[in-house]
């Protein structure tokens, strides 16, 4: 089984010459995808100059990261694809196979990273207390929010990639949605940034309305009262319009 | 230390400090012609700038040799030996080189183009450093050596994106009213695969057959078999035995 | 013709509307990814055979019918799916493949996997707030099909309408309409001064020349 490793990235040349440098030396990697969110800086040509294959996010928007996630695995060709944060300091190929291991031996099909860092306080503040409330056999997961994920490609062709913040908790339940074997494992420290508390809410936002629109969907809140009182969380999105066309 | 064991550790060390040298030159200069030279193909690029990084290896290791006071002559004249044997045995693929560069500055032709060049008629698929694909009419797959292009003429069909074809029908003899119509009916059931309207252009009685020639505007020539698969299909539904030609 | 349309959104509405037009008996079938697209594509579009695919089938579809394919538009939400579509019929010898793009920025990287069009719908924008807004100089359209472009170029200075006059007068095949600042419109140079514009129309190497001796001068 081959791998595509995917950074979804932007403003990143600083670290994209050796992330791309270390995904290839990791084993089974064919190929290695930037997905780029209009970069003002030289990420993209370096990242070509690397041997990455590039391509700019169709949507411009901010946060992007789930358009941005969703076209690398629409690019991939491999068999397995592993997302990492292209400005991991500490990345090192061990990453990726760690990753996609239980993937490759059979083990699931679907993997969450979980590193050794202070914990994330959407994680814990609304990403596990939702979880809990509506998707208590997803609870266990310690770091439900990492971006570390890897998976069967054909799998991620069947879910729903959130646009912003919220992409990996809802892949994360989409995937669970699908009966896919899914497994956490620790890839040890990842030396990383973390975001200022102000650039939280958003992310809090984004992430908490992945997981109300799913649990919704499933019928565990009633969507008529959810449409009526929950603002943002649109009758579009909770697939209520489907006879809606182009007129 | 004796004054001719330094000397001798200082002419190693200089030519080996040329020698990295020499590597890392050659592959800066690498870089810059493939980067210089891309507006004539990637693949006529990247070999002319192999062929100048081993150039600058190889005036590397001559002056390494020279530091070293060895015989270069001896050495030089080794090398340029081997050299010419290396270029004469290797002259199709730098006829093929030549050809790739007329390629790229003349473009006779683009992918997706219908060509003839030789016997060998297609569209098309890729253009490469050594040799060039075609897709004949047939489906086969035709690989050609760039260096045919420069010793045979190339006639380039593709003037836009539809072609009209000449279909030859060739049908027992009958009423020539009957024909026309049955002719109506079949160029209408194939007009879906078509862009624009077929044309009929003639109906002749030719001993005891009856000659009928459309003009079919297509734009996927590889539609052809498939179209006259059709076309003698839609007449055997009416009872009528075709022959295309 | 037979004309493969993948996509069911904003792009592949308008594509497969056009396509209608210019090809009302042609064959067109539009692949989407969900089904709920289909359904309503179907209903938008009766006369098309609208076919539900899975995102990785739609490659084998291509390669299974590039015989008969005249035309694959790739008009998805997507420019991934977009490239890859357009990259497997181009190396199955689809005479017409065309990408729709999302991102304009993308716009170099499908143009080094050769694809044979590519369309950029956003183009628009800036031209016309160039236009309108008077930018000195404009590409108002460069033809996919044929090595024509159209230009606008605005004189700002006698220096740019004397060179403008000397460069129409050397190239038999680039033509003019100048517009005056009152509005109107003639061929002859004579009749515009400054604060009008020339619009200039020939083969696209010349017609950048032209741009770029004018952007030169204007610099100046």
């Amino acid at each position: 089984m081959s791998i595509s490793v995917i950074f979804p990235t932007k403003n990143r040349a600083h670290y994209v010459k050796r992330a791309v440098r270390t995904a290839f030396k990791a084993h089974r990697v064919e190929e290695v995808i930037v997905i780029d969110g209009g970069s003002m800086d030289d990420t993209i040509r370096i990242a070509e100059r690397e041997g990455a294959k590039v391509i700019v996010q169709s949507d411009l928007i901010y946060p992007g990261k789930g358009i941005a996630m969703r076209d690398g695995a629409y690019l991939a060709s491999c068999d397995i694809l592993v997302y990492l944060d292209i400005d991991i300091r500490n990345m090192t190929p061990e990453f990726i196979e760690k990753l996609a291991e239980p993937i490759i031996s059979g083990q699931a099909e679907f993997v969450k990273g979980c590193f050794e860092r202070a914990a994330g306080r959407v994680t814990e503040l609304v990403a596990k207390p939702l979880l809990r409330m509506f998707y208590p056999e997803l609870a266990k997961f310690r770091q439900p929010l990492s971006g570390e994920i890897a998976g069967l490609r054909k799998l991620f062709y069947k879910v729903e990639f959130e646009r912003g913040w919220g992409v990996d908790v809802g892949l994360l339940i989409d995937f669970y949605k699908l009966g896919a074997r899914i497994m956490e494992r620790d890839i040890g420290y990842k030396d990383h940034d973390m975001k200022p508390l102000h650039a939280l809410t958003d992310m809090a936002y984004e992430v908490a309305a992945a997981i109300m629109r799913r649990a919704i969907r499933d019928q565990k809140v009633d969507p008529r009262w959810a449409e009526k009182y929950m603002s943002g969380v649109r009758a579009m999105d909770l697939g209520l319009e489907s006879e809606r066309g182009f007129v | 230390m004796e004054p001719e064991t330094l000397n001798l550790i200082l002419r190693i060390v200089s030519a080996v400090m040329v020698l990295v040298i020499a590597y890392f030159l050659s592959k800066r200069a690498r870089l810059s012609f493939e980067k210089s030279l891309s507006r004539f193909g990637t693949g006529f690029a990247s070999k002319f700038a192999e062929i100048a990084r081993y150039f600058i290896i190889f005036m590397g290791a001559a002056i390494a040799i020279s530091i070293l006071s060895l015989d270069v002559m001896a050495i030089s004249i080794i090398g340029a030996v081997i050299f010419i044997l290396v270029l004469v045995s290797m002259r199709d693929i730098f006829l093929n080189m030549a050809a790739e560069l007329y390629l790229a500055i003349r473009r006779p032709f683009k992918e997706n183009d219908w060509i003839r060049v030789g016997d060998v008629e297609g569209v098309v698929k890729s253009i490469g450093g050594i040799d060039t694909e075609l897709i004949t009419y047939d489906g086969d797959l035709v690989i050609i050596p760039n260096s045919f292009f420069l010793r045979h003429p190339v006639i380039n069909k593709s003037q836009s994106i539809v072609r009209r074809i000449e279909f030859k029908l060739m049908m027992p003899r009958m009423d020539l009213d009957r024909v026309k119509e049955t002719v109506q009916e079949v160029m209408k059931e194939i007009k879906p695969e078509l862009l624009g309207d077929p044309e009929l252009i003639s109906i002749k009685e030719t001993g005891d057959k009856v000659e009928v020639i459309m003009s079919l505007p297509i734009v996927n020539l590889r539609k052809l078999r498939w179209l006259s698969a059709k076309i003698v299909k839609a007449y055997h539904a009416r009872g009528i035995d075709v022959e295309i030609e | 013709m037979r004309v493969l349309l993948i996509g069911g959104g904003h792009s592949a509405y308008f594509a497969a509307r056009a396509i209608r037009e210019i090809d009302p008996d042609g064959h067109l079938i539009i692949i989407e990814f969900t089904r709920e697209k289909v359904e309503m594509l179907s209903r938008t579009f009766p006369s098309a055979e609208v076919l539900f695919q899975e995102i990785d089938r739609v490659e084998d579809y291509i390669k299974e019918n590039s015989e008969l394919l005249d035309a694959v538009i790739a008009a998805t939400e997507s420019d991934s799916l977009n490239l890859r579509y357009c990259r497997v019929a181009r190396e199955n010898a689809v005479p017409i493949t065309v990408g729709i793009l999302n991102n304009p920025l993308n716009y170099e990287i499908f143009k080094k996997e050769k694809i044979n069009y590519i369309i950029d719908p956003y183009r628009v924008i800036t031209i016309q707030l160039f236009e309108i807004l008077g930018a000195p100089v404009n590409v108002i359209f460069s033809s996919l099909v044929n090595n024509l472009e159209i230009a606008s170029v605005r004189i700002l200075n006698e220096k740019l309408l004397h060179e403008l006059r000397s460069a129409l007068e050397k190239h038999d095949d680039v033509i003019a309409a100048f517009v005056s600042r009152t509005g109107e419109i003639s061929s002859s140079p004579s009749s515009v001064s400054l604060g009008g514009s020339a619009y200039i129309m020939g083969p696209r190497e010349k017609i950048e020349k032209l741009l770029q001796l004018s952007r030169n001068v204007v610099m100046r």
